[in-house]
Protein backbone atom coordinates (compact mmCIF):
# COMPACT_ATOMS: atom_id res chain seq x y z
CA UNK A 1 0.00 0.00 0.00
CA UNK A 2 1.07 3.40 -0.78
CA UNK A 3 1.77 6.18 1.39
CA UNK A 4 -0.14 8.56 -0.53
CA UNK A 5 -3.37 6.18 0.75
CA UNK A 6 -2.31 6.59 3.79
CA UNK A 7 -1.65 9.87 3.96
CA UNK A 8 -4.85 11.17 2.30
CA UNK A 9 -6.78 8.67 4.64
CA UNK A 10 -5.33 10.80 7.56
CA UNK A 11 -6.13 14.21 5.99
CA UNK A 12 -9.53 12.97 5.44
CA UNK A 13 -10.16 11.68 9.28
CA UNK A 14 -8.29 15.01 10.58
CA UNK A 15 -10.53 17.13 8.46
CA UNK A 16 -13.27 15.22 8.94
CA UNK A 17 -12.87 14.80 12.64
CA UNK A 18 -12.37 18.70 12.91
CA UNK A 19 -15.24 20.07 11.66
CA UNK A 20 -17.58 18.83 14.82
CA UNK A 21 -20.13 21.70 13.56
CA UNK A 22 -21.01 19.65 10.70
CA UNK A 23 -21.32 15.96 11.57
CA UNK A 24 -22.89 17.07 14.72
CA UNK A 25 -25.88 18.97 12.88
CA UNK A 26 -26.12 16.23 10.34
CA UNK A 27 -26.34 13.68 13.02
CA UNK A 28 -28.85 15.69 14.66
CA UNK A 29 -31.02 16.73 11.75
CA UNK A 30 -31.23 12.70 10.83
CA UNK A 31 -32.73 11.90 14.15
CA UNK A 32 -34.39 14.58 14.23
CA UNK A 33 -37.12 14.18 11.45
CA UNK A 34 -36.54 10.15 11.47
CA UNK A 35 -39.30 10.64 13.45
CA UNK A 36 -41.61 13.13 12.67
CA UNK A 37 -45.02 12.55 12.52
CA UNK A 38 -45.07 9.29 15.11
CA UNK A 39 -46.89 10.50 17.90
CA UNK A 40 -44.04 8.98 20.79
CA UNK A 41 -41.36 10.11 18.42
CA UNK A 42 -38.19 8.28 19.61
CA UNK A 43 -39.61 7.39 22.74
CA UNK A 44 -40.83 4.47 20.85
CA UNK A 45 -37.82 2.55 21.06
CA UNK A 46 -37.21 3.39 24.85
CA UNK A 47 -40.71 2.61 25.48
CA UNK A 48 -40.23 -0.60 23.57
CA UNK A 49 -36.67 -1.50 25.83
CA UNK A 50 -38.63 -0.76 29.19
CA UNK A 51 -41.55 -3.16 27.85
CA UNK A 52 -39.01 -5.66 27.23
CA UNK A 53 -37.57 -5.39 30.28
CA UNK A 54 -40.83 -5.82 32.17
CA UNK A 55 -41.64 -9.22 30.00
CA UNK A 56 -38.17 -10.93 29.73
CA UNK A 57 -37.83 -10.19 34.00
CA UNK A 58 -41.45 -11.67 34.36
CA UNK A 59 -40.23 -14.56 32.36
CA UNK A 60 -36.80 -15.58 33.08
CA UNK A 61 -36.03 -14.06 36.09
CA UNK A 62 -37.30 -17.68 37.59
CA UNK A 63 -35.40 -19.80 34.99
CA UNK A 64 -32.62 -18.09 35.38
CA UNK A 65 -32.47 -18.49 38.47
CA UNK A 66 -32.23 -14.79 39.18
CA UNK A 67 -34.44 -12.67 41.21
CA UNK A 68 -36.42 -9.51 39.87
CA UNK A 69 -33.84 -7.13 41.50
CA UNK A 70 -31.05 -9.28 39.94
CA UNK A 71 -32.12 -9.77 36.96
CA UNK A 72 -34.29 -6.39 35.77
CA UNK A 73 -31.11 -4.26 35.75
CA UNK A 74 -28.94 -6.65 34.15
CA UNK A 75 -31.09 -7.31 30.92
CA UNK A 76 -32.26 -3.27 30.93
CA UNK A 77 -28.97 -2.12 30.73
CA UNK A 78 -27.90 -4.97 28.17
CA UNK A 79 -30.82 -4.15 26.22
CA UNK A 80 -29.93 -0.42 25.90
CA UNK A 81 -26.34 -1.02 25.02
CA UNK A 82 -27.06 -4.04 22.65
CA UNK A 83 -29.76 -1.69 20.67
CA UNK A 84 -27.19 0.83 20.51
CA UNK A 85 -24.83 -1.72 19.09
CA UNK A 86 -27.52 -3.26 16.88
CA UNK A 87 -28.69 0.23 15.46
CA UNK A 88 -25.16 1.17 14.55
CA UNK A 89 -24.28 -1.64 13.13
CA UNK A 90 -27.40 -2.51 10.77
CA UNK A 91 -26.74 0.96 9.55
CA UNK A 92 -23.27 0.99 8.81
CA UNK A 93 -22.92 -0.52 5.38
CA UNK A 94 -25.43 2.49 4.22
CA UNK A 95 -23.23 5.13 5.68
CA UNK A 96 -21.66 5.92 2.42
CA UNK A 97 -24.53 4.38 0.26
CA UNK A 98 -26.86 6.67 1.50
CA UNK A 99 -24.67 9.72 0.65
CA UNK A 100 -24.23 8.99 -2.74
CA UNK A 101 -25.41 12.36 -4.28
CA UNK A 102 -23.26 14.03 -1.37
CA UNK A 103 -19.93 11.70 -1.93
CA UNK A 104 -20.12 12.10 -6.46
CA UNK A 105 -20.48 16.09 -6.19
CA UNK A 106 -18.53 17.56 -3.04
CA UNK A 107 -15.12 16.90 -1.74
CA UNK A 108 -16.19 16.63 2.24
CA UNK A 109 -13.88 14.17 3.61
CA UNK A 110 -15.91 10.54 4.04
CA UNK A 111 -15.18 10.69 7.63
CA UNK A 112 -17.92 12.87 8.01
CA UNK A 113 -20.28 10.34 7.06
CA UNK A 114 -18.88 7.86 9.27
CA UNK A 115 -18.67 10.06 12.79
CA UNK A 116 -22.65 11.49 11.51
CA UNK A 117 -23.59 7.60 11.51
CA UNK A 118 -22.34 6.42 14.44
CA UNK A 119 -23.17 10.41 16.51
CA UNK A 120 -26.38 10.01 15.38
CA UNK A 121 -27.25 6.29 17.24
CA UNK A 122 -25.12 8.10 19.79
CA UNK A 123 -27.55 10.88 20.49
CA UNK A 124 -30.39 7.93 20.18
CA UNK A 125 -28.62 5.28 22.61
CA UNK A 126 -28.21 8.91 25.16
CA UNK A 127 -32.28 9.11 24.77
CA UNK A 128 -32.60 4.83 25.76
CA UNK A 129 -30.23 5.38 28.75
CA UNK A 130 -32.93 7.16 30.44
CA UNK A 131 -33.54 3.42 31.58
CA UNK A 132 -30.76 3.22 33.38
CA UNK A 133 -30.48 5.46 36.10
CA UNK A 134 -34.63 4.53 37.02
CA UNK A 135 -34.53 0.48 36.97
CA UNK A 136 -31.09 1.32 39.53
CA UNK A 137 -33.04 3.64 41.57
CA UNK A 138 -35.97 0.90 41.27
CA UNK A 139 -34.20 -1.38 42.43
CA UNK A 140 -32.09 0.34 45.23
CA UNK A 141 -28.25 0.05 43.11
CA UNK A 142 -26.24 2.21 44.83
CA UNK A 143 -23.19 3.00 42.21
CA UNK A 144 -19.98 1.67 42.97
CA UNK A 145 -17.10 4.70 42.54
CA UNK A 146 -16.49 1.77 40.15
CA UNK A 147 -18.97 3.10 38.01
CA UNK A 148 -16.65 5.23 36.05
CA UNK A 149 -15.22 2.72 34.69
CA UNK A 150 -17.88 1.80 32.33
CA UNK A 151 -17.93 5.47 30.69
CA UNK A 152 -14.22 4.10 29.82
CA UNK A 153 -15.95 1.26 28.43
CA UNK A 154 -18.71 3.00 26.59
CA UNK A 155 -15.86 5.10 25.10
CA UNK A 156 -14.17 2.23 23.72
CA UNK A 157 -17.57 0.44 22.90
CA UNK A 158 -18.41 4.31 20.66
CA UNK A 159 -14.71 3.87 19.26
CA UNK A 160 -15.40 0.17 17.65
CA UNK A 161 -18.62 1.17 16.17
CA UNK A 162 -16.52 3.98 14.30
CA UNK A 163 -14.26 1.58 13.34
CA UNK A 164 -16.96 -1.20 12.17
CA UNK A 165 -18.96 1.89 10.66
CA UNK A 166 -15.58 2.42 8.19
CA UNK A 167 -15.89 -1.06 7.57
CA UNK A 168 -18.70 -1.82 7.05
CA UNK A 169 -19.29 0.99 5.00
CA UNK A 170 -16.58 0.57 2.68
CA UNK A 171 -18.01 -2.88 2.13
CA UNK A 172 -21.64 -2.07 1.41
CA UNK A 173 -20.83 0.82 -1.19
CA UNK A 174 -18.57 -2.27 -3.14
CA UNK A 175 -21.37 -4.99 -2.46
CA UNK A 176 -25.18 -4.53 -2.34
CA UNK A 177 -25.49 -7.61 -0.55
CA UNK A 178 -24.03 -6.68 2.93
CA UNK A 179 -27.04 -5.10 3.79
CA UNK A 180 -29.55 -7.77 4.29
CA UNK A 181 -26.33 -10.01 5.38
CA UNK A 182 -26.09 -7.84 8.53
CA UNK A 183 -29.98 -8.11 9.34
CA UNK A 184 -29.25 -12.10 9.84
CA UNK A 185 -26.04 -11.97 11.64
CA UNK A 186 -26.98 -9.36 13.88
CA UNK A 187 -30.17 -11.37 14.59
CA UNK A 188 -27.41 -14.53 15.21
CA UNK A 189 -25.36 -12.51 17.38
CA UNK A 190 -28.50 -11.22 19.70
CA UNK A 191 -28.97 -14.67 20.66
CA UNK A 192 -25.08 -16.03 21.11
CA UNK A 193 -24.12 -13.10 23.19
CA UNK A 194 -25.13 -13.00 26.98
CA UNK A 195 -27.22 -9.88 27.26
CA UNK A 196 -30.72 -11.09 28.27
CA UNK A 197 -28.64 -14.47 29.84
CA UNK A 198 -26.08 -14.71 32.28
CA UNK A 199 -22.53 -15.70 30.91
CA UNK A 200 -23.07 -17.99 34.22
CA UNK A 201 -25.32 -20.46 32.47
CA UNK A 202 -22.53 -21.73 30.11
CA UNK A 203 -21.28 -24.55 31.10
CA UNK A 204 -17.11 -24.89 31.49
CA UNK A 205 -16.36 -26.44 28.06
CA UNK A 206 -19.01 -23.16 26.44
CA UNK A 207 -17.17 -20.93 27.93
CA UNK A 208 -15.69 -19.92 24.92
CA UNK A 209 -19.10 -18.94 23.50
CA UNK A 210 -19.19 -15.79 25.76
CA UNK A 211 -14.97 -15.33 26.08
CA UNK A 212 -14.31 -15.14 22.19
CA UNK A 213 -17.35 -12.80 21.76
CA UNK A 214 -15.96 -8.64 21.41
CA UNK A 215 -19.65 -8.01 21.55
CA UNK A 216 -20.33 -9.29 24.78
CA UNK A 217 -16.36 -7.92 25.99
CA UNK A 218 -17.85 -4.34 24.92
CA UNK A 219 -21.03 -4.75 26.85
CA UNK A 220 -20.14 -6.37 29.57
CA UNK A 221 -17.28 -3.55 30.56
CA UNK A 222 -19.48 -1.15 30.40
CA UNK A 223 -22.75 -3.01 32.02
CA UNK A 224 -20.86 -4.97 35.04
CA UNK A 225 -19.34 -1.83 36.44
CA UNK A 226 -22.87 0.03 36.28
CA UNK A 227 -24.34 -2.94 38.79
CA UNK A 228 -21.27 -3.37 40.99
CA UNK A 229 -20.24 -5.99 39.47
CA UNK A 230 -16.38 -7.18 38.06
CA UNK A 231 -16.48 -7.87 34.21
CA UNK A 232 -15.32 -11.21 33.07
CA UNK A 233 -11.92 -11.92 33.88
CA UNK A 234 -11.63 -12.45 30.15
CA UNK A 235 -13.41 -8.88 29.44
CA UNK A 236 -11.01 -6.22 29.23
CA UNK A 237 -8.26 -7.76 27.79
CA UNK A 238 -10.93 -8.97 25.04
CA UNK A 239 -12.39 -5.54 24.65
CA UNK A 240 -9.09 -3.79 24.72
CA UNK A 241 -7.12 -5.98 21.82
CA UNK A 242 -10.63 -5.75 19.54
CA UNK A 243 -10.13 -1.58 19.75
CA UNK A 244 -6.61 -2.15 18.38
CA UNK A 245 -7.25 -4.95 16.16
CA UNK A 246 -10.95 -3.26 14.88
CA UNK A 247 -8.57 0.40 14.65
CA UNK A 248 -6.13 -1.02 12.67
CA UNK A 249 -8.25 -2.36 10.41
CA UNK A 250 -10.42 0.58 10.00
CA UNK A 251 -7.55 2.82 9.00
CA UNK A 252 -6.06 -0.08 6.63
CA UNK A 253 -9.10 -0.32 4.32
CA UNK A 254 -9.97 3.48 4.55
CA UNK A 255 -6.16 4.21 3.13
CA UNK A 256 -6.83 1.25 0.76
CA UNK A 257 -10.27 1.82 -0.65
CA UNK A 258 -10.89 5.67 0.35
CA UNK A 259 -10.71 7.15 -3.26
CA UNK A 260 -12.61 4.01 -4.59
CA UNK A 261 -16.31 5.41 -2.51
CA UNK A 262 -16.58 8.19 -4.94
CA UNK A 263 -17.08 5.57 -7.52
CA UNK A 264 -18.87 2.82 -5.80
CA UNK A 265 -21.62 4.32 -4.38
CA UNK B 1 -4.29 34.22 -4.83
CA UNK B 2 -6.29 31.60 -6.32
CA UNK B 3 -4.91 28.64 -8.31
CA UNK B 4 -6.17 25.72 -10.15
CA UNK B 5 -4.06 23.52 -12.22
CA UNK B 6 -4.31 20.28 -13.48
CA UNK B 7 -1.11 18.38 -14.66
CA UNK B 8 -1.09 15.19 -17.08
CA UNK B 9 -4.38 13.80 -14.81
CA UNK B 10 -5.61 10.80 -16.70
CA UNK B 11 -8.97 8.64 -15.10
CA UNK B 12 -10.26 5.27 -15.63
CA UNK B 13 -13.86 4.47 -14.27
CA UNK B 14 -14.59 1.33 -12.89
CA UNK B 15 -18.06 -0.21 -14.19
CA UNK B 16 -19.98 -2.15 -11.78
CA UNK B 17 -22.00 -4.48 -13.51
CA UNK B 18 -24.76 -6.20 -11.23
CA UNK B 19 -22.50 -9.29 -10.45
CA UNK B 20 -19.76 -7.88 -10.02
CA UNK B 21 -21.68 -6.02 -6.92
CA UNK B 22 -22.72 -9.67 -5.61
CA UNK B 23 -20.73 -10.61 -2.84
CA UNK B 24 -21.78 -14.11 -3.85
CA UNK B 25 -20.18 -14.52 -6.44
CA UNK B 26 -17.09 -12.77 -5.38
CA UNK B 27 -16.74 -15.14 -2.93
CA UNK B 28 -17.77 -17.93 -5.56
CA UNK B 29 -15.05 -16.88 -7.97
CA UNK B 30 -12.08 -17.65 -5.28
CA UNK B 31 -14.02 -20.78 -4.32
CA UNK B 32 -14.31 -22.35 -7.76
CA UNK B 33 -10.14 -21.83 -8.24
CA UNK B 34 -10.51 -18.54 -10.39
CA UNK B 35 -8.29 -15.82 -9.80
CA UNK B 36 -9.75 -13.70 -6.72
CA UNK B 37 -8.60 -10.40 -7.95
CA UNK B 38 -9.32 -7.24 -6.09
CA UNK B 39 -8.21 -4.82 -8.41
CA UNK B 40 -6.63 -6.51 -11.68
CA UNK B 41 -9.56 -7.18 -13.79
CA UNK B 42 -11.85 -4.27 -13.39
CA UNK B 43 -13.37 -2.82 -16.38
CA UNK B 44 -12.56 0.56 -16.84
CA UNK B 45 -13.55 2.89 -19.51
CA UNK B 46 -11.17 5.48 -19.67
CA UNK B 47 -12.83 9.40 -18.64
CA UNK B 48 -10.28 11.82 -19.14
CA UNK B 49 -6.49 11.54 -20.76
CA UNK B 50 -4.00 13.49 -20.41
CA UNK B 51 -5.48 16.69 -19.08
CA UNK B 52 -3.30 19.51 -18.71
CA UNK B 53 -5.35 22.95 -17.52
CA UNK B 54 -3.43 26.25 -15.72
CA UNK B 55 -6.31 28.69 -14.17
CA UNK B 56 -5.32 31.69 -12.56
CA UNK B 57 -6.88 34.55 -10.76
CA UNK B 58 -9.35 36.27 -13.59
CA UNK B 59 -9.94 32.92 -15.52
CA UNK B 60 -13.45 32.06 -16.90
CA UNK B 61 -13.19 28.33 -18.68
CA UNK B 62 -15.87 26.94 -20.72
CA UNK B 63 -16.10 23.28 -20.55
CA UNK B 64 -17.50 22.69 -24.28
CA UNK B 65 -18.08 19.06 -25.79
CA UNK B 66 -21.37 16.60 -26.57
CA UNK B 67 -22.50 14.28 -23.81
CA UNK B 68 -20.12 12.17 -22.48
CA UNK B 69 -17.22 13.87 -23.31
CA UNK B 70 -15.95 13.82 -19.75
CA UNK B 71 -17.05 17.55 -18.59
CA UNK B 72 -18.77 16.39 -15.67
CA UNK B 73 -16.07 14.56 -14.35
CA UNK B 74 -13.35 16.61 -15.45
CA UNK B 75 -15.46 19.35 -13.21
CA UNK B 76 -15.63 16.17 -10.26
CA UNK B 77 -11.94 15.78 -10.68
CA UNK B 78 -10.96 19.55 -10.69
CA UNK B 79 -13.03 19.38 -7.05
CA UNK B 80 -11.28 16.47 -5.84
CA UNK B 81 -14.74 14.06 -5.61
CA UNK B 82 -12.41 12.23 -8.21
CA UNK B 83 -8.41 11.37 -7.15
CA UNK B 84 -6.54 10.48 -10.93
CA UNK B 85 -4.39 7.84 -10.49
CA UNK B 86 -2.18 9.71 -13.27
CA UNK B 87 -1.01 12.93 -12.74
CA UNK B 88 -1.44 15.86 -9.71
CA UNK B 89 -4.78 18.12 -9.36
CA UNK B 90 -3.62 20.99 -6.96
CA UNK B 91 -5.68 24.26 -5.66
CA UNK B 92 -5.34 27.41 -3.84
CA UNK B 93 -8.36 29.29 -2.32
CA UNK B 94 -11.68 28.45 -1.03
CA UNK B 95 -13.67 25.93 -3.71
CA UNK B 96 -17.23 25.68 -4.37
CA UNK B 97 -18.41 23.04 -6.77
CA UNK B 98 -21.81 23.04 -7.64
CA UNK B 99 -22.10 20.45 -9.19
CA UNK B 100 -25.41 18.97 -8.91
CA UNK B 101 -28.21 21.42 -7.71
CA UNK B 102 -29.40 21.10 -3.62
CA UNK B 103 -26.61 18.66 -2.09
CA UNK B 104 -27.44 17.87 1.47
CA UNK B 105 -31.49 19.07 0.78
CA UNK B 106 -33.99 17.36 3.12
CA UNK B 107 -37.54 17.41 2.71
CA UNK B 108 -38.66 16.25 5.40
CA UNK B 109 -36.91 19.94 7.05
CA UNK B 110 -38.09 22.80 7.19
CA UNK B 111 -36.75 25.54 4.45
CA UNK B 112 -34.88 27.79 7.11
CA UNK B 113 -33.30 23.99 8.23
CA UNK B 114 -32.33 23.33 4.83
CA UNK B 115 -31.07 26.75 4.26
CA UNK B 116 -28.20 25.93 7.14
CA UNK B 117 -28.01 22.46 5.76
CA UNK B 118 -27.03 23.31 2.06
CA UNK B 119 -24.70 25.87 3.56
CA UNK B 120 -23.21 23.09 5.59
CA UNK B 121 -22.82 21.18 2.52
CA UNK B 122 -20.80 24.12 0.93
CA UNK B 123 -18.58 23.84 3.91
CA UNK B 124 -19.94 27.09 5.66
CA UNK B 125 -20.86 26.82 9.71
CA UNK B 126 -23.81 27.66 11.06
CA UNK B 127 -22.59 31.07 12.36
CA UNK B 128 -21.20 31.98 8.77
CA UNK B 129 -24.58 31.25 7.52
CA UNK B 130 -26.49 33.50 10.51
CA UNK B 131 -26.36 36.48 8.68
CA UNK B 132 -26.72 35.58 5.09
CA UNK B 133 -30.39 34.30 5.99
CA UNK B 134 -32.44 37.31 5.62
CA UNK B 135 -30.60 38.04 2.24
CA UNK B 136 -31.53 34.33 1.11
CA UNK B 137 -35.50 34.46 2.68
CA UNK B 138 -36.05 37.77 0.69
CA UNK B 139 -34.36 37.59 -2.11
CA UNK B 140 -36.61 33.48 -2.80
CA UNK B 141 -39.51 35.36 -1.79
CA UNK B 142 -40.38 32.48 -0.10
CA UNK B 143 -40.50 33.64 3.71
CA UNK B 144 -44.22 32.38 4.25
CA UNK B 145 -42.69 28.73 3.55
CA UNK B 146 -39.89 28.84 5.67
CA UNK B 147 -41.11 26.54 8.38
CA UNK B 148 -42.92 24.20 6.24
CA UNK B 149 -41.27 21.12 5.47
CA UNK B 150 -39.26 20.74 2.03
CA UNK B 151 -41.46 18.42 0.88
CA UNK B 152 -44.61 20.83 0.35
CA UNK B 153 -42.92 22.85 -1.99
CA UNK B 154 -42.84 22.79 -5.23
CA UNK B 155 -39.65 21.84 -7.57
CA UNK B 156 -39.10 25.14 -8.69
CA UNK B 157 -39.46 26.79 -5.00
CA UNK B 158 -36.86 24.34 -3.95
CA UNK B 159 -34.57 25.06 -6.62
CA UNK B 160 -34.90 28.61 -5.96
CA UNK B 161 -34.00 27.94 -2.31
CA UNK B 162 -30.86 25.98 -3.30
CA UNK B 163 -29.53 28.54 -5.77
CA UNK B 164 -30.41 31.02 -3.34
CA UNK B 165 -27.86 29.02 -0.90
CA UNK B 166 -25.33 28.22 -2.89
CA UNK B 167 -24.63 31.69 -4.58
CA UNK B 168 -24.77 33.18 -1.06
CA UNK B 169 -21.06 33.46 -0.43
CA UNK B 170 -18.87 33.70 -3.80
CA UNK B 171 -15.60 31.25 -3.70
CA UNK B 172 -12.22 32.07 -5.07
CA UNK B 173 -12.54 29.15 -7.21
CA UNK B 174 -16.01 28.02 -8.67
CA UNK B 175 -17.07 25.41 -10.64
CA UNK B 176 -20.47 25.16 -11.85
CA UNK B 177 -22.21 22.45 -13.89
CA UNK B 178 -24.80 23.60 -15.73
CA UNK B 179 -27.89 23.29 -13.71
CA UNK B 180 -28.91 27.02 -13.76
CA UNK B 181 -31.70 26.45 -16.09
CA UNK B 182 -34.02 24.63 -13.90
CA UNK B 183 -34.94 27.96 -11.92
CA UNK B 184 -38.55 28.51 -13.38
CA UNK B 185 -38.82 31.53 -16.10
CA UNK B 186 -39.89 34.19 -13.64
CA UNK B 187 -37.30 33.71 -12.08
CA UNK B 188 -34.84 33.63 -14.58
CA UNK B 189 -34.14 37.62 -14.80
CA UNK B 190 -33.38 37.60 -10.86
CA UNK B 191 -31.12 34.35 -11.27
CA UNK B 192 -29.28 35.85 -14.00
CA UNK B 193 -28.69 39.24 -11.92
CA UNK B 194 -27.66 37.14 -8.53
CA UNK B 195 -25.56 35.02 -10.88
CA UNK B 196 -23.58 37.88 -12.28
CA UNK B 197 -22.22 39.51 -8.75
CA UNK B 198 -21.91 35.87 -7.53
CA UNK B 199 -19.22 34.99 -10.49
CA UNK B 200 -17.84 38.62 -10.36
CA UNK B 201 -17.00 38.19 -6.84
CA UNK B 202 -14.91 34.52 -7.38
CA UNK B 203 -11.29 34.83 -8.96
CA UNK B 204 -11.46 31.61 -11.57
CA UNK B 205 -14.65 30.48 -12.96
CA UNK B 206 -15.21 27.02 -14.68
CA UNK B 207 -18.39 26.58 -16.40
CA UNK B 208 -20.26 23.45 -18.12
CA UNK B 209 -22.82 24.23 -20.51
CA UNK B 210 -24.89 23.64 -23.77
CA UNK B 211 -26.06 26.86 -23.68
CA UNK B 212 -23.95 29.03 -26.12
CA UNK B 213 -25.39 32.31 -24.99
CA UNK B 214 -24.99 31.76 -21.10
CA UNK B 215 -21.10 30.68 -22.35
CA UNK B 216 -20.30 33.57 -24.28
CA UNK B 217 -21.80 35.23 -21.47
CA UNK B 218 -19.79 34.21 -18.42
CA UNK B 219 -16.99 32.68 -19.90
CA UNK B 220 -13.57 34.17 -21.81
CA UNK B 221 -11.94 31.10 -22.73
CA UNK B 222 -12.96 27.93 -23.84
CA UNK B 223 -11.96 24.29 -24.12
CA UNK B 224 -13.32 21.56 -26.38
CA UNK B 225 -13.56 18.24 -24.24
CA UNK B 226 -14.06 15.07 -26.48
CA UNK B 227 -13.86 11.26 -25.82
CA UNK B 228 -12.42 12.74 -22.19
CA UNK B 229 -8.98 14.99 -24.08
CA UNK B 230 -8.98 18.21 -24.70
CA UNK B 231 -9.29 18.72 -28.59
CA UNK B 232 -9.26 22.49 -28.95
CA UNK B 233 -8.34 25.60 -26.43
CA UNK B 234 -9.60 29.56 -27.19
CA UNK B 235 -11.54 32.32 -26.82
CA UNK B 236 -14.85 31.01 -26.34
CA UNK B 237 -16.28 33.12 -29.44
CA UNK B 238 -13.81 31.07 -31.38
CA UNK B 239 -14.61 27.78 -30.27
CA UNK B 240 -18.13 28.07 -30.07
CA UNK B 241 -17.95 29.11 -33.62
CA UNK B 242 -16.01 25.98 -34.78
CA UNK B 243 -18.36 23.81 -32.75
CA UNK B 244 -21.35 25.27 -34.56
CA UNK B 245 -19.54 24.89 -37.86
CA UNK B 246 -19.05 21.51 -37.14
CA UNK B 247 -22.32 20.70 -36.20
CA UNK B 248 -23.35 23.11 -39.59
CA UNK B 249 -21.20 20.40 -41.46
CA UNK B 250 -22.83 17.54 -40.07
CA UNK B 251 -26.42 18.63 -40.82
CA UNK B 252 -25.38 19.10 -44.13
Amino acid sequence: MSGKGWRAAADDFASGTSRTWLWRALAWNDVKHRYSGSVLGSLWITANIALLTLCLTLVFSGPLGASHGRYAPYVAIGLVLWYFVQSTLSEAPNAFVGQAETIRHSPLPLSIQVLRAVWRNILIFAHNAVVIPIVLVAFGIVPHPSAVLGLVGLLLLSVNLVSATVILGLLGARFRDIQPVMTSALQLLFFVTPIVWFPAALSGREGWIAAANPVFALIDVVRAPLLGDSPAATSWPMAIGVTIAGAALAAAGFARFRHRVAYWV
Amino acid sequence: MAHLSLSGVSLDFPIYHSSARSMRRFALRGALGGKLNLEGKRATVAVLRNIDLELRDGDRLALIGPNGAGKSILLRTMAGVYEPECGTVSRLGRLTPLLSHGIGLDLEATGLENIFLLGMHLDLQPRQMRPKVDEIVEWTELGPFMAAPLRTYSAGMIMRLAFAVSTCAPPEILLIDEWLGLVDAAFQQKAHQRMAAFVGDTSILVLASHAPDLLGLWCSEAVRLEGGSIVERGPVADILESVGAAAAGDAA
